[in-house]
């Protein structure tokens, strides 16, 4: 993967702010984190809720473009694989895969609401790009969805 | 005296001499947009082994899989792209024992790691023999899982006829 982590710092947390401002979940990036809040509900130090885990699956440099009269940019294309996660306790109620699709629509409708909210160009969110994953070693119910988008670095 | 003439022949001429250009850069824009970027052979890799983590029982998955995602290496040649996992990386990264007995990438014989990890691989001996003996026997089964669905996504988006894009644009105009 070519993007540095500089850029790949800022658009965590543009999509972290997004994420905190529109859901009551946990905006993660990488199972090392997934696993710390596991533990924590496990601990009753926090509450079970969905956890949004954000891996890169695609990234690249684009074609150079111009910002303004002065600056000039280059345009960087970024797809997420997004993992939305539930547990047992979330929800406890319900079926899992009837909590799942909630999240999913969820999903879908805040992004067609607040996506002009993040600094990124051409937002494509696909819902449920897998079915529903069934029960892992963390007690996680998953299903994933795909996010894609282009942004501009200034050079 | 009879002469006859191809209309347009001056342009059919230069066009032909501009085709084996074009079609080399067909070929370097299949490999390094299509391929890479396009059919992101390296991001379903990682999306295959991801899936992996959140569908397994086992509770090590995840300790395994990081080593395999962290080994990934993309390595783009003249006329290939590889995605493929480090050995070295991962011999470096493994806890697992190794026994002569029996056992699996890490106790294959000595020969391409990477190789054994991503296809099924087990080794087997006879209790006592020497690693490298004639009665230790290393047997590849099927591709794992997630090698198995990239190769398979992989072969469902590629489009040869894009090397031949350059070509036919330049060609028609």
């Amino acid at each position: 993967m070519i993007i540095e982590t500089k850029v790949n710092q800022t658009v965590k947390q543009n999509l972290q702010t997004f994420f905190n401002n529109h859901f009551d979940g946990y905006c993660v990036f990488g199972y090392e984190t997934v696993e710390k809040i596991i533990e924590d509900i496990n601990n009753g130090d926090t509450q079970s809720k969905p956890i949004y885990n954000f891996i890169i699956i695609g990234d690249n440099d684009g074609a150079e473009t111009s910002i303004n009269n002065d600056a000039k940019g280059y345009k960087i294309f970024m797809e997420f694989a997004i993992y939305s996660s539930i547990d047992s306790r979330y929800k406890e109620n319900l079926d899992r895969s009837y909590v799942l699709d909630e999240i999913t629509d969820d999903l879908r409708d805040k992004f067609d609401t607040y996506k002009s909210e993040l600094p990124f160009k051409r937002i494509d969110f696909s819902p449920a790009t897998s079915p529903s994953l069934g029960e892992n070693a963390d007690g996680l119910y998953t299903v994933e969805h795909t996010l894609s988008f282009w942004f501009v670095k200034q050079i | 005296m009879m002469k006859s003439s191809i209309e347009g022949l001056d342009d059919l001429v230069s066009s032909s001499k501009a085709l084996a250009p074009a079609i080399k850069r067909g070929k370097r824009e299949f490999l390094s947009r299509h391929v890479v970027i396009e059919v992101n052979l390296q991001g379903n890799l990682v999306r295959n082994l991801m899936r992996l983590v959140y569908n397994n029982s086992d509770p090590d998955t995840y300790k395994r899989t990081m080593s395999l995602l962290n080994s990934i290496r993309l390595e783009h040649r003249a006329n290939s792209v590889s995605v493929y996992m480090d050995g070295d990386y991962l011999r470096q990264a493994s806890n697992t024992p190794t026994f002569w007995e029996t056992g699996q990438a890490p106790n294959s014989k000595g020969v391409n790691y990477a190789f054994h990890v991503e296809e099924g691989h087990y080794y087997n001996n006879v209790a006592g023999a020497g690693k490298f003996s004639d009665r230790a026997v290393n047997v590849t089964t099927e591709p794992r899982p997630f090698m198995e669905a990239t190769w398979q996504q992989v072969l469902s988006k590629i489009n040869p006829n894009r090397i031949a894009d350059r070509a036919v644009r330049m060609w028609s105009r």
